[in-house]
Order: C-alpha cells, then structure tokens, then sequence
C-alpha cells in the first residue's frame, strides 16, 4: 500500500455524537480490502456534503456511473 | 456553535423594551418569580431556533408562537415583536446580527448573510434543547427506560443514525433483490442456451465440442476456446446467415417441451405449497380492517421519506429538516413494526411464485418467436394475452398492495388453457416442419446457439454487476451495524462516566464514590445510580429531590458534550436547581466554571442566594448579572440599575404618586438591605418562609455597620494607628448622620401594618425622605469603587471591612495584650 493507498482517517475529536458515529463508519469502510473509493465517496456524500438521501448512499456505494 | 454579545427584545412576551449585553460571557437573570426572567429565555430560544418550547409541544393546548409570542397588547401587529441578537461565531471567526420576528418566526434575518452562518442556524434550530428548563433536565433522570431511551436518542440526534441504517439495509435488500433477478435471468439464459445444443451442461468444453460437431459437418474449422471475440457461427459470415433462415426445429421441440414442462409444474411438485403458503401469509394482513390501513399506513410513510426532497414535507409541502420529518415518519412506522414484520414475511412467500410467473413469462416470448413463422393471428394474440397476463401478475405481487389485487393473484394465477392449447399446434407444426439437412440443421444450431450464447453472456455480465453491487451493499451495511453499535456503545460508556464524574464532583462531601450506569437495550436505557455503596438504583428511588436536580444537570450536560462536541458552546439553564441546596450550589457554580469554561451560560434563578454563589465562584462577573426587580403588563420588567431607581422615585413623587414613590422606596430597601446584610454578615432573625420585611433587614444592617466601625476603631486604637482611627471615626460619624437623616427609626414599620406610612406625606417631605435614604445607601458603598463594603472573608473568622478597590480596608485584629 502506497502513502496515497492509505485510508484518509477521520480524528472524530469534537464531532457530534452522530458524526462521530458516521466517522468510526467510514473509516471502517476505508479498512476493508478492496472498499476505499466507496469510503471516499461516503466521506464526501454524508460527512462534507450532509447528504443522507437515498439517490446519494446508492451513490457513494456504486459509483456515479450508475 | 455560538455565544451571544448582545440580546434586544420587542413587544416579546412579557416585554416590551429590554436590551441586555452579555458580551460572550456567562450571564445570570435573577429576579423574582414573574418578574420578566422566563421572556428573556424565550427571545433567546426563539432568535436561536425559530421557537418557543414553552408555547409548543404536548400538553400546550391552542398555544402558539404567532398567535401569543408578541407582548398581549401587540398582539395585532406581530411584526413589531421580535427579537434580535449579536451572535459571535467562533468556527468562523464572525460577528453577526440574527433577527426574527414573530410575524414569520421561521424566517431568519441575517446581517451579513452567508452560507456558512445559515448553516450554522439550521444546527442551532436542530438543537432546541439548548435552552432547557428545569423539568425538562429532569425527565432524563425521573422517566421510565423506554421513554429515556426516546428522550436521550433525540437529544443525541440518533434518529438520523437510525434513517442511515435503514437506507443502507433497504438499498442492501433492494440490490440483492436486483441480483436474485439478474442470477434468475442468467439462469434462464444458460437453460435456453442448454436447450438449443441440447447439452448437458454449459461448459466451454461442452459448448465447444457441440459447436465444432456442426462447424465439421459444415466444412468449417474447430474452434479451440470460446474467447469474447469467437463466435460459434464463424466462417458463416454472410449476411443473410446471421439469422436462421428457419425454424431450427430441434431447439424449437426443445424450447416448446421445456415451456410445456414450466407450465406444467404450477400443478405439480412443490409449487402448490409455496402457494398456498404465501396466500395464507398475505391474507394474515387482511385480517380485519385496522390491519389493512396500518399496511396502507406504513407503505404511505415508506413512500414519503423515499420522495422527501432535503426541504419539504412531500405530502404537506411545509419545510421540513431531515431530521424532523425522519423523526415523525419514524415514530409511526415504529407503531406499525408487527405488520412491518407480517409483510416482510408474506413478500418472502411471495417471491417463488413471481419467480415462476417471470420464467413463464420468459417461455412465452421464446414461443411467440416460433408462433410467428407457424400460426395465425388468433394463436400469435393468445400467446400475447398469456404474456401480459402472467407480467401483470408478475407486476403485482412485485407491488404487493393493494392487497385484495395481490389476493386475488395468488387465488387464481393466469390461466394457461389457452396457451397450451396453441403450445399443442406450435408442436404438430413443428414436427410436421420438414427434417433439414445436415448441412442445414448445422447451420441452424450454429446460430441459434450463438445467439443465446450471447444473450448468455449479457445475462452473466449483468449478474456478476448485480452480484458485485449486492456484495459490497450488504458488507458496507453489516460494517455500519457493527461500527455504529461499537460507537454508540462507547458514546453511553463516556456519558456515564462523564455523568458520574460532574456529579461527584458536586457531591464530594458525601457521595465522592459515586457511580452510574447506563444500560441501553432495545428500545430502552436504563439509568442506575449508586447510593451510598448500597447497590444502583434508579434516581428517583432513594436520591433526594435536590440530588435529582443536580443529576439532572450532570446529565444534560454530559449529554450535551458528547452531542455537541466542540460545537458545545452556549447553554440556557432555566432556574434548573430548585432544589439543590445552597452548599452544593455554590459546588455547581464551580464546577461550570472549572469544566466548561469555553461554554456560554445563561442562567435564570429567583434566588438571590444562588446568584451570590456565581458571583463569589466567579462563575458571573457582576457586570454579567442583571436583576429584575418588578414587572407590569404594561412596561415588562424593571431592572434593579445603579442610580435609577432613585430617579424614578423622585418622578413619581413629582408626578404626586406618593404611594407609588412609597411603594418602590419599600421595595428597593428590602432589596438593598438583604444585600447590606449579605456584605456585613448581619444576624438576622430566622423566618421560616423566607421572607423578610424592610423592618426585619435595614435596622439589623444598621446596626451591624456601627458595630463593624467600632470593632474595627478599637483594632486600629489597640495598634495606635491614629490616622486609620480618624479615617474610621470620620466614616462612623458620616454613617450616623446618614441614619439620623432618614430617621430610619421614625419610619420603622411595623412588619404586621399593612399600611405604608410614607404613602401619606406631602410630596415634598417624600422627597425629603428619598434624599435621606439615598444618601444613607451610599455609606454602605465605597465612594471610590461603588462597591459595597463587605465583610471579608464571608464566613469563619471576621478579619477584614472592605471594598473592591481597597480604600476601605479596616481590620478587626487587634494588637496582643503585653503580659
């Protein structure tokens, strides 16, 4: 694994409870082979972009090309 | 989030006019129960969030924000009511002015306006629960498991962790579903293509060894694997030989005994059963009435959070946060989990069933191909109305309700008499078709098994897509059960620990071993809390009404900390330690200072004591108290100010209100005497009520300052400190003449006349009086500082008379007798 392979963990220090939540998810996600783009796109779809909606999940989980 | 630096209310509940500077600092409002302190948490709410929880909600009857926020004489004109604050925004560095009005409480003027401050708002308006009274703190700690467990996940906002969880489950069950269809699709192309090479097995040995059987028989050569770019038919590329030219009538006899045989089964084997299994599983929801409408009921609230936009309600169109309409749609369907249960189980009977109706289906158009070359329209139409009928069918029990069309599928599947009537025909015609060559025949099973070949390979393709998505949604699905399971488990870990920590810390003198636990069950958290080592009990079985309180506080804020995280930075906490002693108070105020000292609060108390208590910890500055003293519908509260309440007597006197005049001097000594008596450790007599009359209070602190000069004149005659006895002498006789000139024992009123006799003067003799009286307040100040002379320090061993600023520093050692 490359530096640039790394998963981008999330420090969930002063998160709210559900962020918090949402990071330890994520970063679980980035921990699993074979999972970091979903993990990518989850970070952006859920925790910068507060997109919860379905059409978004579906989204982050099979790509835009969908 | 936010801290507040200035607060302006209009025409707001009860008041009409109040500006107040709390200038990103802690702030107390004290003052009399219904002076004006709970309007003053309201504006707060309300600029913050867009409500007012003490107008909304259960149990609030016809109450509302547009109808009774604005003060009860501008009630027809809600836009003159509003409510306006500064706002500093740490996370963005900036000052901003928020206003709203009660005319259109849910629009929020900004200035300046910007995405991130909006943004900043919409968390504020999510969090409600800033502001909190005490009975609401209360019920964390004084409710029932499963009532706690609602309480603490609307707090923490964990509704939303439960909507991720089931949009992630649902896209997990919808991409297996997809995956069930697509393996189902391939499973039916690889049995066409078995069919038409009348193979075992589709292998590529045995595909290739079938293939280059009829390639010999044609003069073409072998193939030697089945590569994406190699076709069965190669070396007849022409372009009338992409097609064949006829019936290949050995896949044809095939494909018509294996839809015969499809057909067929509906009667035979196992699928009776399944049937009659999911019919019965169907009709358990239909059983009465209510049943149905709770089905109806859930598909509805089902439908509505899937077409919810990110803004507004999709059945009401009002604006709605995903929080809020999660929340609501949540609470219902919750109610309907049991039939949620029933139906899940019921579409899982149902799924064998539209299985076969889709491979019937499949049969019907692979047959209509052979119909078209072979029969006549009336045949051709019968096999059509047997493809929609079995898609219908198909279609409806995919859509499940309503139930009786579901019902009445289940009761009577498309009639196949027709279609194997013409299924009959198809087969004489074929047989009666004409042998091919070999030459054609090979030709034939050339292509028809390329073309399924092909079909077969999209089929895989789509499945292996399918199979890939369905994989992947249920592992992340599975990995967000576990990582929100861990971390909720360890968010309730640190809030016990956090929780038993601030309340230890309020309570070290006599529960410094105390302990909690948080239990979180299914749909329940229960709350055990240690008594005295004697086992964990729940708060309200042995704990006393003020420990409850200051549980109640650990808790939220606890509670709070861990909501919020950084973004924990301004609280209301509306007079929420009733009934918290006055030991543990001073206890509470240390430790909000100590443990949140990033954190704005805003506290309201009606009990001057407490406010002492945040003075002396520092916990408020005095500069960051305001005290209402009155309050009349017609001009809201009044603030206790240096100086002004003094004019105002006068004003009124001048205006010939006397008794009025009377009445506010009476007022304002017994609120400045209780404070004289506070500062110089005055003995008073003991009232079981709590209340003390203006004859109770003045003489006593009077009394007790002549009393502290003497003691400390003899102290500085006993070191011959002469220029300190004649500073003291001089603040003696000042003091007296100031007692003397108000006649304070002239005017001593008799605790059991209800009369006051000032009212009954002249106006000129009441200002007389005022005068007096001001001037004898003053003594008790420091003419330097203005601040009053205390005793120092405020309880054991007397050592000190003294002000602020220090000007006033007598001691009351004396020097040791020589022996």
């Amino acid at each position: 694994m490359t530096e640039l392979d790394k998963p981008d963990i999330i420090e969930s220090n002063d998160l709210s409870v559900v962020d918090r939540v949402l990071t330890e998810f994520i970063n679980a996600v980035a921990a699993e082979d074979g999972y970091l783009e979903i993990s990518a796109r989850l970070k952006d779809g859920i925790l910068e972009k507060r997109d919860f909606s379905e059409a978004a999940l579906e989204r982050a989980l099979f790509g835009v090309e969908q | 989030m936010i801290k507040i630096d200035t607060l302006t209310i209009s025409e707001f509940r009860g008041i009409r006019d109040l500006t107040l500077s709390l200038n990103r600092k802690n702030f107390a409002v004290c003052g009399p129960n219904g002076t004006g302190k709970s309007g003053v948490v309201d504006a707060l709410e309300f600029v913050l969030t867009g409500t007012i929880s003490r107008l909304m909600g259960k149990g609030r009857g016809d109450l509302s924000i547009k109808d009774h926020a604005a003060h009860v004489d501008c009630q027809k004109s809600p836009e003159k009511a509003f409510v306006e604050a500064v706002v500093w925004i740490p996370s963005l560095n900036k000052t901003v002015k928020a206003r709203r009005t009660v005319k259109s409480p849910s629009v929020l003027e900004l200035t300046p306006d910007s995405s991130g401050v909006r943004a900043v708002f919409r968390q504020l308006e999510a969090h409600p629960e800033i502001a909190l009274s005490r009975r609401e703190i209360i019920r964390f700690v004084l409710t029932e498991p499963g009532q706690r467990a609602k309480d603490v996940q609307a707090l923490l906002k964990l509704d939303q962790l439960e909507t991720m969880r089931s949009r992630l489950q649902k896209i997990a069950n919808a991409a297996e579903n997809t995956a069930k269809t697509a393996k189902n699709a391939r499973g039916t192309m690889r049995a066409d293509l078995v069919r038409a090479m009348d193979i075992a097995e589709a292998t590529e040995t045995n595909i290739l060894e079938a293939a280059n059987k009829r390639r010999a028989i044609v003069g073409l050569a072998p193939l030697l694997s089945l590569a994406t770019d190699v076709s069965l038919r190669d070396g007849l590329a022409t372009v009338e030989g992409a097609q064949p030219s006829r019936i290949n009538k050995a896949a044809a006899k095939s494909d018509i005994a294996a839809a015969a045989s499809s057909v067929n089964s509906r009667v035979l084997g196992t699928f009776p059963a399944r049937l009659a299994e999911a019919r019965s599983a169907v009709e358990l929801l239909q059983v009465d009435e209510s049943m149905l409408n709770a089905v109806l009921g859930d598909d509805f609230l089902k439908t509505a959070l899937e077409l919810y936009d990110g803004e507004l309600c999709p059945v009401c169109d009002t604006p709605k946060s995903l929080q809020e309409i999660t929340t609501i749609v949540s609470a219902k369907r919750k109610k309907l989990e049991d039939v949620r249960a029933l139906r899940e189980k019921a579409e899982t009977a149902i799924s064998p069933v539209r299985e076969t109706l889709d491979e019937d289906y499949a049969f019907a158009r692979t047959v209509y191909s052979y119909a078209k070359q072979l029969l006549g329209t009336d045949e051709l139409q019968a096999i059509a109305d047997f493809g929609k009928a079995l898609k219908d069918a198909s279609d409806t029990l995919r859509g499940f309700l309503p139930l009786d069309k579901t019902i009445a599928v289940l009761a009577e599947l498309p009639s196949a008499d027709a279609f194997m009537g013409v299924l009959k025909k198809i087969e004489t015609a074929v047989e009666a078709l004409p042998e091919p060559s070999d030459q054609d025949a090979a030709r034939d099973y050339l292509l028809t098994a390329q073309l399924r070949l092909e079909a077969l390979g999209k089929a895989h393709a789509t499945a292996r897509t399918a199979e890939d998505r369905a994989t992947k949604a249920r592992r992340v699905f599975d990995i967000y059960k576990q990582a929100s399971n861990a971390a909720l488990e360890k968010v309730y870990d640190d809030v016990q620990a956090n929780f038993a920590n601030l309340y230890r810390r309020i309570n070290a003198d006599d529960e410094g071993a105390f302990e909690a636990r948080l239990t979180p069950s299914y749909g329940k958290l229960g709350f055990g809390v240690d008594f005295y080592g004697r086992g964990f009990f729940p708060p309200g079985a042995y704990h006393s009404e003020g420990h409850q309180d200051s549980m109640g506080l650990c808790l939220y804020l606890a509670l709070m900390r861990h909501l919020l995280g950084g973004g924990f930075t301004f609280a209301v906490l509306d007079d929420v330690l009733m009934s918290v002693d006055a030991g543990h108070r001073r206890e509470v105020s240390k430790l909000l200072r100590a443990e949140f000292p990033d954190i704005q609060f805003v506290l309201t108390t009606h009990d001057k004591a407490w406010l002492k208590f945040m003075s002396t910890t520092e916990l408020v500055k005095k500069e960051g108290t305001v005290h209402f003293r009155k309050w009349t519908v017609d001009d809201g509260p009044t603030i206790w100010a240096k100086g002004d309440v003094w004019d105002e007597m006068r004003n009124l006197a001048n205006d010939d209100d006397v008794p009025g005049a009377a009445a506010l001097l009476r007022r304002s000594l017994e609120h400045l005497s209780a404070e004289f008596c506070e500062a110089l450790r005055v003995k008073v007599e003991f009232s079981v009520d709590g209340h003390y009359d203006l004859g109770d209070l003045l003489d006593p602190a009077i009394g007790q300052m002549k009393s502290l000069y003497k003691d400390a004149r003899l102290a500085a005659t006993s070191w011959q400190d002469t220029d300190r006895v004649a500073v003291i002498e001089a603040s003696e006789k000042a003091f007296s003449d100031a007692v003397n000139e108000a006649k304070v024992e002239q005017w001593q009123i008799n605790p059991s006349i209800h009369h006051n006799e000032w009212a009954s003067l002249q106006k000129s003799e009441f200002l007389t009086v005022i005068d007096a009286f001001e001037t004898l307040c003053t003594h008790f100040k420091c003419d330097a500082c203005g601040d009053l002379i205390e005793v120092s320090p405020s309880r054991g061993k007397r050592e000190y008379l003294q002000c602020l600023c220090g000007k006033v520093k007598f001691s009351f050692m004396k020097k040791p007798m020589d022996k």
